[in-house]
């Protein structure tokens, strides 16, 4: 058993369908994970912009969501929605909340105060100064957002391996089932690959940032 | 051109309609929960074409006044009104639209270019493209700025230059009115100057009604057609020409507030071109001594000569001392350094090139350097004794308010 080679690359060679369609599953998840989370906490960013005596109870709750173990929280919603990917993207989405609320209540608070009155007294509607001059100008502060609640949901959607819904966790939380003969290089396989796509995630975020902010970079003042 | 205007129509490069009569009728602004107005039954009427300055100390409402006319402030009573249409009876909106805006932290979007930001209110007016791009480049040109600034972010601008876009956008939609918020109130004090001057210039061409605020006396005497000044509370405290206020101030609190040098402000309102010149004795090199001595000692005040070459440039004075014996005049007897000031002189740097001359007589030459004829400390001083023509037509004796007998009855 010990000179059993630590890595069995022929495994990854025989199992590239399955390894390939779990981290497309992978994707999905987060990627549905974070769009909800981001419509949900944009929502509740312009109720905390118009109502701003509700940003303290809004970003406290999303706080205790955040702050409710992963396994916990699956272990509460299951007897409620059973074992599917609905489980999982609730938990998921509600991880994303903190963030991604901050985030953009944040982004919209640090737009200039001259640019907003300006706006205003061009005459802009209500709706045509947050699209055109206050959601651009948030843009950094709020990809900001997006890309940690990104990396972050990433690693966790391993978790929802434990529920039954497949992604790369699946190769991860399986890895006793098969020890001793493929189950390390399973393991790693899905670890790696996860870690990888956090990575490509993340920068291809910043690029995205990049291209929507060409003003940012510009300039000396 | 083809002009899509859906709101004004706009006829071709800078035929700018001119500005619209704004009036201030008994209005007044309360906000919820205060005892005290912050703008306390305000009327005055402001002519097309015309800078009127508010200022005023802080707490004066000049702000809220301002911000009333753009509805960004609604005024609890009274009406404000734009060529006879009341700002109410439009959306908010769509009257902003038509209203140039201003401010002091200038507020261009950071992240549009400099030709995008110009180009915000024709957008918004859904101006055609290639319209709107032909407005952006006359625009850019109207306040001096290369078109290649079109495309850079203001970021990469000065404060001067993103202050010249802030005026350009304003001017974009060629709105009848502009309100300008301290405009200038960033920048530092030279560049002040020139941005001021730049702007007096800019509206001799687009005749704009403006409304501008500061709270800087000098700012208001140098910028304005007519000066609202406000006292805490905001009321109206006087409303009238800078010369007028200056030589009559209505009350003692308009005394204080415009200073205790206002007659020396008043002399930087006036130009020598203002006064009636004097013609003094010339005297050409070449002439006789004696006969140019006789010609000095039939006058008895002030009997000096000027002077002057062929071109009728001055060369300086002579004094009957300086003419003793006979023979030619030569350019050597001259006693050189006579001041000399222009028609575009303010009275204000007459006086003091005036006061620093041995003859106190100040030759005013036109733009060849030739005579055109004295001034002389009197004639600036009896200037400043006249008295004023208010904005109202009436004439007012200048003076201090207890000497005046506070005839105002705008307080």
């Amino acid at each position: 058993m010990s000179d059993a080679p630590p890595i069995r690359w022929e495994w990854i060679g025989d199992n590239l369908d399955t390894i390939g369609g779990l981290l497309l599953d992978h994707v999905v998840l987060t990627a549905i994970a974070v769009g909800i989370g981001l419509v949900i906490s944009f929502g509740l960013a312009l109720l905390i912009r118009r109502y701003p005596a509700l940003g303290g109870p809004i970003i406290g709750t999303t706080g205790v969501l955040y702050a409710i173990p992963s396994l916990a929280l699956l272990g509460l919603l299951v007897p409620v929605t059973g074992l599917t990917v609905l489980t999982a993207e609730i938990a998921l989405v509600s991880y994303t909340l903190l963030i991604l609320t901050r985030n953009i209540t944040e982004g919209l608070r640090a737009v200039p105060r001259a640019a907003v009155e300006a706006a205003t007294g061009m005459g802009y509607t209500p709706l045509g100064r947050l699209v055109r001059v206050e959601l651009p100008l948030a843009v950094p502060i709020i990809v900001a957002g997006i890309r940690i609640a990104t990396v972050t949901t990433i690693g966790l959607v391993t978790v929802a391996a434990l529920i039954g819904v497949d992604n790369l966790g699946y190769l991860i939380v399986t890895v006793g089932v098969n020890r001793g003969s493929f189950g390390l290089t399973q393991a790693l396989t899905g670890i790696v690959l996860a870690v990888a796509l956090a990575v490509v995630a993340d920068v291809a975020l910043l690029g995205l940032q990049r291209a929507l902010t060409p003003w940012s970079r510009r300039g000396a003042a | 051109m083809t002009g899509h205007a859906r709101i004004r129509p706009y006829d071709g490069p800078m035929q700018d309609a001119a500005g619209a009569v704004v009036a201030f009728e008994h209005v007044s602004k309360r906000y919820p929960g205060t005892d005290a107005p912050a703008v306390d039954d305000l009327s005055f009427t402001v002519p097309a074409g015309e800078i009127c300055v508010l200022v005023g100390p802080s707490g004066s409402g000049k702000t809220t006044t301002m911000k009333m006319v753009n509805r960004l402030i609604e005024p609890t009573d009274g009406r404000i009104t734009i060529d006879g249409t009341d700002v109410m009876d439009l959306s908010a909106v769509e009257l902003r639209r038509r209203i140039g805006y201003v401010i002091q932290m200038v507020g261009l979007f950071p992240h549009l270019t400099v030709a995008d930001n110009v180009a915000v209110v024709p957008r918004l007016l859904r101006w055609s493209r290639a319209r709107t791009a032909e407005r952006v480049g006359e625009l850019l040109e109207l306040v001096g700025l290369p078109k290649a600034y079109g495309s850079r972010y203001p970021s990469e601008l000065s404060g001067g230059e993103q202050q010249r876009v802030g005026v350009a956008r304003a001017l974009a939609a060629d709105p009848p009115v502009m309100l300008m918020d301290e405009p200038f109130g960033a920048v530092d004090p030279i560049r002040r100057d020139r941005l001021q001057n730049e702007f007096l210039r800019l509206q001799e061409r687009v005749r704009k009604t403006i409304i501008f605020v500061t709270h800087d006396v000098d700012e208001a005497i140098k910028m304005a057609d007519r000066i609202a000044i406000l006292r805490p509370g905001g009321i109206l405290a006087q409303y009238d020409t800078p010369a007028a206020i200056l030589a009559a101030p209505a009350s003692e609190f308009v005394e204080r507030f415009v200073g205790a040098d206002r007659g020396l402000k008043r002399l930087s309102l006036a130009r020598v071109r203002d006064l009636d010149l004097t013609e003094p004795i010339r005297v050409r090199t070449g002439e006789d001594r004696s006969a140019v001595r006789e010609r000095l000692e039939r006058v008895t005040e002030m009997p000096y000569g000027l002077l002057v070459d062929e071109a009728e440039r001055p060369l300086g004075w002579l004094d009957p001392h300086d003419l003793a014996g006979e023979g030619p005049i030569r350019p050597e007897d001259a006693t050189p350094g006579a001041p000399t000031v222009q028609p575009e002189t303010t009275l204000r740097d007459a006086l003091s090139a005036l006061l620093g001359s041995s003859v106190q007589l100040g030759v005013v030459v036109d733009g060849r350097d030739r005579v055109l004829g004295l001034i002389s400390v009197d004639a600036i001083g009896d200037r400043l004794r006249e008295p004023v023509r208010g904005a109202d037509g009436t004439l007012h004796e200048v003076g201090t308010v207890a000497a005046t007998g506070a005839a105002a009855a705008t307080s």
